[in-house]
């Protein structure tokens, strides 16, 4: 059962975040397992999985947080665990759950971090609180998550950094502030070409503002691919009780099946682009439909038995 | 002149602040009076209550100064008119208020010229503290293009205590030390007269170990126990820090940031152990007690700090601080009362006890300084201050 990874690269320093074979461990429990990822330069990349995938995991490890127990993690050409202050300020990290010195009021931590960055847009900056109705003199400990998180959120875009990395950024925001983070994540990415990777589990978010996406399940890489090609290349196939006794091995293309409580069968296939869906399955009565990202992910994570092949 | 006097009090005076900074001290003059009152019906001790007094009086004339010199600056900025009488007048009230009062004071209490003498250098300390302070504070202020200084950005990171702050602050934060240090006693000597010499005693130990005690947890064990917290990557409080640009991320940058949490406790628990000499010197006791006392001391950094190090290397889940804290405190005074009840000289009689003891004491000495060595060599193995390596 392994990562059904179309971004193999030999070169990992030609993407602005990629990392190969990651292993991690907690005591005994595996939180990754051989996950390789790339992103290009510009894309807006949605990692999604359930609580306890190893989204948070993998994130810290990307960007240099956590030590990986086997492989090897980069950042701008540069090894995450020695990132360079070059680097550092061209990267913008939200984790998610922002806890760093917040004894200090929302602007005097605003201003000891803009510091550290020749690129500190301080008009962003003072254009965001007063948008987001939070008052510079207010200590972070104070906040609400909610505002806590949108704090965080202005302190990395307003270094306006190449590559931004978000730890379920939109996890304590209501929806207004929702919708306004994926429109300046959209922008700004449309904008500078700023390479973005937000880890979430609200599908929907995922499918208003990235280009591609991957899913992460039980520490697995199941899908890395653009959001374009996820939706011509991966269809729904039902097949019912008395074509399933047919079907018993895996089908071409296959890569996640479930069977059903009436007996019957739910396979998720995956083609090339020029290539044709399987057609013993149509003939027997299955049904092919395309399923939305929040469906895919679900047949694909979230049934028990279910499993997973590589294409 | 006396208009400008008043003129220049109220410029000075003109906060909540200084008017209860300003109640505080004259508590704290009536609480010396008392003092004296108490111990001059033994024999006299006028070294004492002069002692207290500069010592008390330094960060109120250092407050009250600092406010004089911002005065200047703010009346110069502005321009006013007539502002050398207005300075003048200030300074007039203020030397008025810590100078010729304090002075006053002591002599009312029938102190040799000597003690007055010492009550106001106090006053002159505080003074020169707070003209070196806002000198430095206005250096820093003036510099307007940012220096990369990586220890004072460091400190902010670390948060309080460590962080930079309001010279008012600190001034503050000392205060409330002193109070807790000195606090218990005299509350003991100002309503324990009715006791039997005896009690006096007992009553006397137990508050200066009280003191002692909460005054050990605010400045050593309140800064590691905060710098625990933030190194402990299963919080996540530090985390971010790491990808601040200039904050280190190599060996120097590790040994950097230990030295500036190890530092300031370390220097606070130094103060302590000569505040600790100072007052027993003034009670003239026998050599032993200052043996006992710098025992004590050392077992505070030789008891804590391998748990320090410990919580850093091996960080525990959410809950670990308050035990940290209890496991912090316990052995260092299970291990002080052995010192102060005199139980140890029992040991010592039998000289095969004697020898136990010494091999015994040897043993956990090199187990403690083992243990940090190792404990050391696994922070060491970090590729960053603040990157997790838990598996």
């Amino acid at each position: 059962m392994n990562a059904v990874s179309v971004a193999e690269p030999d070169d990992s320093s030609a993407f602005p975040v990629s990392c190969r074979n990651l292993h991690k461990h907690f005591g005994i429990r595996k939180v990754l397992s051989d996950v390789s990822l790339s992103i290009p330069s510009g894309a807006v990349l949605g990692l999604v999985g359930s609580n306890g995938a190893g989204k948070s995991t993998l994130i810290r490890i990307l960007v240099g947080l956590l030590m990986p127990d086997f492989g090897m993690a980069t950042v701008l050409g540069e090894p995450a665990l020695q990132l360079t202050d070059a680097v550092k300020m061209r990267l913008g990290y939200v984790p998610q759950q922002p806890q760093a010195l917040n004894w200090m009021s929302v602007g005097n931590m605003l201003e000891f971090v803009g510091k550290f960055y020749p690129s500190w847009d301080r008009e962003y900056m003072g254009n965001a609180l007063m948008r987001w109705n939070i008052a510079p003199s207010h200590r972070l400990e104070k906040l609400s998550p909610g505002e806590r998180q949108r704090v965080a959120l202005i302190r990395a875009l307003a270094i306006r950094p190449e590559v931004l990395i978000l730890d379920e950024p939109a996890s304590a925001l209501d929806p207004v502030a929702r919708r306004d983070l994926l429109r300046e994540i959209a922008l700004r990415a449309g904008e500078s070409g700023m390479t973005v990777l937000f880890s979430t589990h609200i599908v929907s978010d995922l499918e208003r503002v990235a280009s591609h996406v991957c899913f992460l399940h039980e520490g697995r890489l199941l899908l890395d691919t653009t959001l374009d090609d996820l939706k011509e290349t991966h269809v729904r196939l039902t097949l019912p009780r008395e074509a399933a006794a047919t079907f018993r091995e895996r089908i071409p293309g296959e890569i996640a099946r479930r069977r059903r409580p009436d007996g019957g069968l739910t396979l998720v296939l995956a083609r090339n682009a020029d290539a044709d869906w399987p057609q013993a399955p149509i003939a027997a009565g299955g049904v092919l439909d395309t399923p939305n990202l929040e469906d895919l992910f679900i047949e694909l994570t979230d049934q028990p038995g279910a499993a997973w092949f590589t294409k | 002149m006396t208009r400008w006097g008043w003129a220049g009090a109220v410029a000075i005076c003109a906060s909540p602040q200084v008017l209860v900074m300003l109640l505080l001290m004259f508590s704290i003059w009536a609480g010396t009076a008392e003092i004296i009152a108490a111990i001059d019906a033994v024999s006299y001790h006028g070294e004492v209550p002069a002692l207290m007094l500069a010592g008390f009086n330094a960060p109120f004339a250092a407050w009250m100064f600092a406010n004089f010199l911002n005065l200047g600056a703010d009346l110069r900025e502005l321009r006013t008119p007539q502002r050398r009488q207005l300075l003048i007048g200030a300074l007039g009230f203020f030397l008025a208020l810590m100078v010729v009062a304090p002075a006053a004071l002591a002599l009312s209490w029938h102190l040799v010229l000597r003690d007055v003498v010492v009550v106001v250098l106090g006053t002159v300390a505080g003074m020169t503290g707070a003209a070196l302070w806002t000198v430095r504070a206005r250096g820093r202020a003036a510099d307007s293009g940012w220096v990369p200084n990586r220890s004072r950005e460091l400190r902010v990171a670390l948060g309080p205590p460590y962080a930079p702050t309001t010279w008012r602050a600190r001034l503050l934060q000392f205060a409330l030390l002193f109070a807790v240090l000195f606090g218990p006693a005299l509350l003991v000597i100002a309503f324990g007269r009715s006791l039997s010499s005896g009690s006096f005693a007992a009553w006397m130990h137990a508050a200066e170990f009280l003191g002692v005690a909460v005054a050990i947890a605010l400045c050593w064990i309140w800064p590691l126990s905060r710098t625990v917290a933030l190194f402990n990557p299963l919080r996540g409080a530090s985390t971010e820090l790491a990808l601040l640009p200039g904050l280190g991320n190599d060996r120097p940058g590790l040994g950097r940031l230990f030295l500036i949490a190890v530092w300031p406790p370390a220097v606070a628990l130094v103060l302590l152990f000569v505040i600790a000499i100072g007052a027993a010197w003034l009670e003239r006791p026998p050599s032993a007690t200052y043996v006992k006392l710098a025992v004590e001391f050392s077992l505070v950094p030789l008891g804590t700090l391998p748990l320090f190090l410990g919580e850093i290397a091996q960080p525990r889940a959410r809950g670990g601080r308050l035990w940290l804290l209890i496991l912090m405190l316990s052995p260092v005074y299970s291990v002080n009362s052995m010192i102060w009840n005199g139980s140890w000289q029992a040991f010592a009689a039998l000289p095969q006890l004697r020898w136990g003891g010494i091999a015994g004491v040897l043993m956990i000495l090199i187990f403690i300084i083992g243990m940090s060595l190792l404990l050391l060599q696994k922070i060491r193995q970090r590729p960053h201050p603040f990157v997790d390596v838990s598996a």
